[in-house]
């Protein structure tokens, strides 16, 4: 009896729950605070601006307008490990977007996207074309379309249209497939490794968790490591560079995309 | 011979009492318990040793008990300096006896002159209680013979020379180990020198009939555990000795040990004896009177046999130092005053007086130097200040020096800094509160500040330059109005996306959703079930037969209800054919029959094959005779009779449903 009625109320929680988290602003109320943002950054108080957008990223919205403007008004004030940091954000979600690539270009250190091996270079180019979001979308429409053009495939008489539709679903299915896999290299680029930009003007790596171990380089503000381990040490994060070295650097220097 | 017999008796019994009171004596002397005195003659200051010696058969002896000595003698308590052992073993009617020559040596420091009776000690062992024989010490005002200068007095102990008591006298004053404190009455905490100098005075040793040459062995410093100790100076392999006059007698001194040693409580606090066993030539008894004392000899490592001469034995000592450990005072303490001690200068000083905001790391080295336990000391205290951030803690350093007679240590510790913001900053001063032992006054140490011009950090600056590519900002001219013209862009940063955001919905195609799951997961079974409904057809269309006779009830049922609701219509013709329908309809699918040439004898024999009931042929061919009866009579039949009809259908269609 109880759970005939749990299944249905925990995808009812699963509904709400996330719109619940940006009940703290309206959706009106942060748009024309981004609007009021944004005039605070054409009259050149990137200050106030910054501080408005700040606002309402706080409050859970994520957009990849107001992670590229936040960017540019940290960068307007020198911060450029923030803008770097938002530039990614606004990155992930907005791949295509000339705009982030070139300011996050202007802004990051060399070396943040390093080249790819040069056989890959086509899967991570197409990679890159869409979002997450766009990958996961794509993926469970040519899935849903599969498997319907199948059902109907195994409801048809035998034709010419049962033919056609059976080429057409199975074409799907190679889609979907297909897209299953940039989907999940997505997800896991999303969900399974975290990338962090250093914040501090110059953050040292060290071969050790502590100031007692041998620094193997610094690296400038802005930098994208990879974490490699949680837990552990309170203080310091294991990472890695973009070029592959791995070292430890203070965790309070350090900002998730 | 009677007068011979006569006179062999006596003799035999005397002999017989001789030899019984000798191993009554023997016995008796196998524990035994002496006492002496080195010298028995002595001045006042001089150091005199008081000797038991213990001569015992089987385990190692107790110490013995002391006599108590009457103040009013000026001799001091007898302070125990060290013992020496014998042991030999012998094999006596066939059973191993170990003998054990044990000598415990007391020092005692007479200050009044006089003629002293010190009591006998005693000892217990195997038992019972010896006791030693009282011995006298005569002291006197004048240092006669032993010659030892008034400086040195109380602050020496004659060396042992074993087996040589008027050598040993002799040597008093001309061979020792002096031990030289810092001070007596350190505070606790407070780290001072203490050092050993052998001490020899080659001119009385030649008088003595010994030679130049000095060899040793077994060094023994002591142990200091009531102190906290740092090793300044080991007992070096070669001696470097210098002469220096002591009183009026001139002396060579080398320095064979200084440690540095901090207390660790309060109280009297004793260093106990350095002792090291010396060889020396004897002259004129082999070995080269030439060879000089001030030769580059090494001092250690040369056995004491070879040379070919005899050499003589002497163990140098030097007397307990006590001290006097002061606790530091209450008054004055600072609240901050971590245990400090010492007296100690500190300095500040940084690597750069010019950085770069939020760029250069300035290293600010802070300097402690002076007399104490450096690697004690705590870190200073370094006062927050506005745009100047602390990367971490500092790293210490520690290393001393020995200047003269004193202790140098010094501590360095480096605080990594970083200047935040741009302007002429301060580093603020770094401070530390201490005891000074010179001066017995608590102080806090202070550093001056030290000066920092911070630049802005240009390469910040450099992103800002120019105009947004996507809008051209007006200037202002001189005049006050706008230019004409935009304003030349340096293709910077593109400028903001304005308008509405397009928002993310948090955890929406990202894995997190339930529904994403449910969809991708949902339309396979989708599929799976077209594919079953699929099936389904295929499998009827090929045996049409089968799947009717299989529904045959299904079908039978949905037309008696299709008939049910004509019935209540009230059309009666309508209502006989359907239930004609349904029943025909059911037979012929059960039986595999057409339905529309099916006739009632058909229907009877299929029923009979099928092992229905004679009751049941017979409801079944009165049913569908009532149902031709009343679709093609002029009659309208009643309702009841329709619905009598109704019911005798759906019982035979039930009846027949039950056979197999």
């Amino acid at each position: 009896m109880i759970l005939k009625w749990l299944l249905p109320a925990c995808f009812a929680v699963a509904l709400v729950f996330p719109a619940a988290a940006q009940t703290v602003m309206g959706t009106d109320e942060a748009q024309n605070t981004f609007i009021r943002a944004n005039e605070a950054y054409r009259r050149q108080d990137y200050k106030t601006a910054h501080a408005t957008y700040a606002k309402v990223a706080a409050a859970g919205y994520r957009s990849p307008e107001l992670f590229f403007n936040l960017g540019n008004a940290s960068a307007r004030l020198g911060r450029v490990g923030e803008s770097v940091l938002n530039y990614e954000r606004a990155r992930e979600l907005d791949p295509r977007d000339p705009d982030i690539a070139a300011n996050l270009k202007r802004m990051a250190p060399p070396g943040n996207d390093p080249q790819p091996f040069v056989l890959t270079v086509p899967f991570h180019w197409l990679l890159g074309v869409l979002s997450l979001r766009e990958w996961m979308g794509l993926f469970l429409g040519l899935h849903v379309a599969a498997c319907l053009l199948g059902g109907c495939v195994f409801l048809l008489r035998p034709g010419i249209a049962r033919t056609w539709l059976r080429r057409i679903a199975l074409t799907a299915a190679c889609a979907a497939a297909l897209t299953a896999v940039f989907a999940a290299v997505r997800l896991y680029q999303y969900q399974g490794v975290q990338y962090s930009v250093v914040m501090a003007a110059k953050a040292e790596v060290r071969s050790g968790p502590g100031t007692g171990f041998s620094m193997l380089t610094a690296v400038p503000e802005g930098t994208k490591v990879r974490r490699l381990e949680f837990g552990g040490d309170a203080n310091w994060a294991r990472v890695m560079l973009m070029d592959g070295q791995a070292g430890f650097v203070r965790l309070g220097e350090l900002a998730p995309i | 011979m009677c007068a011979f017999a006569a006179n062999s008796f006596p003799l035999r019994t005397l002999l017989a009492l001789v030899l019984f009171a000798a191993v009554v004596t023997s016995a008796r002397a196998q524990n035994s318990l002496t006492a002496r005195l080195e010298p028995a003659e002595a001045t006042i200051g001089e150091t005199v040793v008081y000797v038991l010696s213990v001569q015992s058969v089987g385990d190692e002896p107790q110490a013995p008990s002391l006599p108590r000595l009457d103040p009013a003698w000026g001799l001091g308590e007898p302070r125990f300096v060290g013992r020496s052992l014998q042991t030999s073993i012998q094999i006596v009617n066939g059973r191993q006896q170990v003998t054990r020559s044990t000598d415990f040596r007391y020092t005692l420091s007479p200050t009044r002159e006089g003629t002293f009776l010190i009591p006998a000690s005693s000892i217990d062992i195997g038992g019972a209680t010896l006791r030693a024989n009282p011995v006298t010490l005569k002291v006197t005002k004048v240092a006669a013979a032993l010659n030892v200068p008034q400086e040195l007095l109380g602050r020496v102990v004659p060396p042992q020379v074993p087996g040589n008591a008027e050598m040993q006298r002799a040597l008093t004053g001309v061979i020792f180990v002096l031990p030289v404190v810092e001070t007596p009455t350190p505070f606790a905490g407070q780290q001072i020198l203490l050092t050993y100098h052998l001490c020899l005075d080659q001119a009385a040793l030649q008088r003595s009939g010994l030679g130049s040459s000095l060899y040793a062995d077994r060094v023994a410093p002591p142990d200091l555990n009531q102190f906290l100790k740092e090793e300044v100076f080991k007992v070096p392999q070669s001696l470097s000795f210098r002469e220096q006059t002591i009183g009026n007698r001139r002396y060579l001194v080398a320095p064979l040990y200084q440690v540095a040693i901090t207390p660790t409580k309060t109280g009297t606090l004793t260093a106990e004896p350095f002792s090291v066993n010396l060889y020396i030539n004897q002259r004129g008894r082999g070995g080269d009177p030439f060879r000089g004392m001030l030769d580059d000899d090494p001092f250690f490592g040369m056995s004491p046999f070879g040379g070919g001469g005899s050499r003589l034995r002497i163990v140098a000592l030097s007397p307990p130092v006590e001290m006097d450990v002061r606790p530091l005072p209450a008054e004055g303490r600072p609240a901050d005053f971590s245990g400090a001690v010492g007296d100690f200068k500190l300095t500040a000083g940084a690597d750069k007086s010019a950085v770069t905001a939020d760029d250069d790391i300035v290293k600010l080295t802070v300097r402690l130097e002076g007399h104490g336990d450096a690697a004690a000391l705590p870190k200073p205290d370094f006062a927050r200040a506005g745009g100047i951030r602390l990367l971490e803690e500092p790293k210490s350093s520690t290393n001393r020096r020995v200047e003269g007679d004193q202790l140098v240590s010094t501590k360095n510790f480096d605080f990594l800094l970083r200047a935040t913001q741009p302007g002429k900053l301060s580093i603020p001063p770094v401070s530390l509160a201490v005891f000074n032992p010179r001066t017995a006054k608590y102080e806090t140490l202070r550093s001056a500040p030290v000066a920092l011009d911070v630049a802005a950090n240009t390469r910040k600056q450099e992103v800002l330059i120019a105009a947004d590519t996507a809008r051209n900002t007006p200037a202002t001219g001189a005049s006050g109005t706008d230019p004409a013209g935009p304003a030349p862009v340096n293709e910077d940063i593109r400028y903001i996306h304005e308008g509405v955001m397009r928002l993310a919905t948090p955890g929406m195609l990202t894995g997190d959703d339930l529904l994403f799951w449910l969809l991708v997961a949902g339309a396979p079974a989708v599929t799976l079930g077209a594919w079953l409904a699929g099936r389904r057809r295929m499998a009827i269309e090929s045996d049409t037969a089968r799947y009717r006779q299989a529904g045959a009830g299904s079908t039978a049922r949905r037309h008696l209800r299709r008939a049910a609701r004509v019935l209540n219509s009230g059309d009666r013709t309508a209502f006989f054919g359907e239930l004609d329908r349904a029943l025909r309809g059911y037979f012929g699918d059960k039986f595999r029959i057409e339905p529309s040439g099916l006739t009632i004898e058909q229907i009877e024999a299929s029923l009979a094959g099928r092992g229905a009931a004679e009751e049941t042929i017979a409801a079944a061919r009165g049913v569908i005779e009532e149902c031709d009866a009343a679709r093609y009579s002029p009659v309208q039949p009643g309702e009841d009779v329709m619905r009598r009809a109704y019911d005798d259908a759906a019982a035979v269609i039930g009846r027949v449903e039950a056979l197999r």
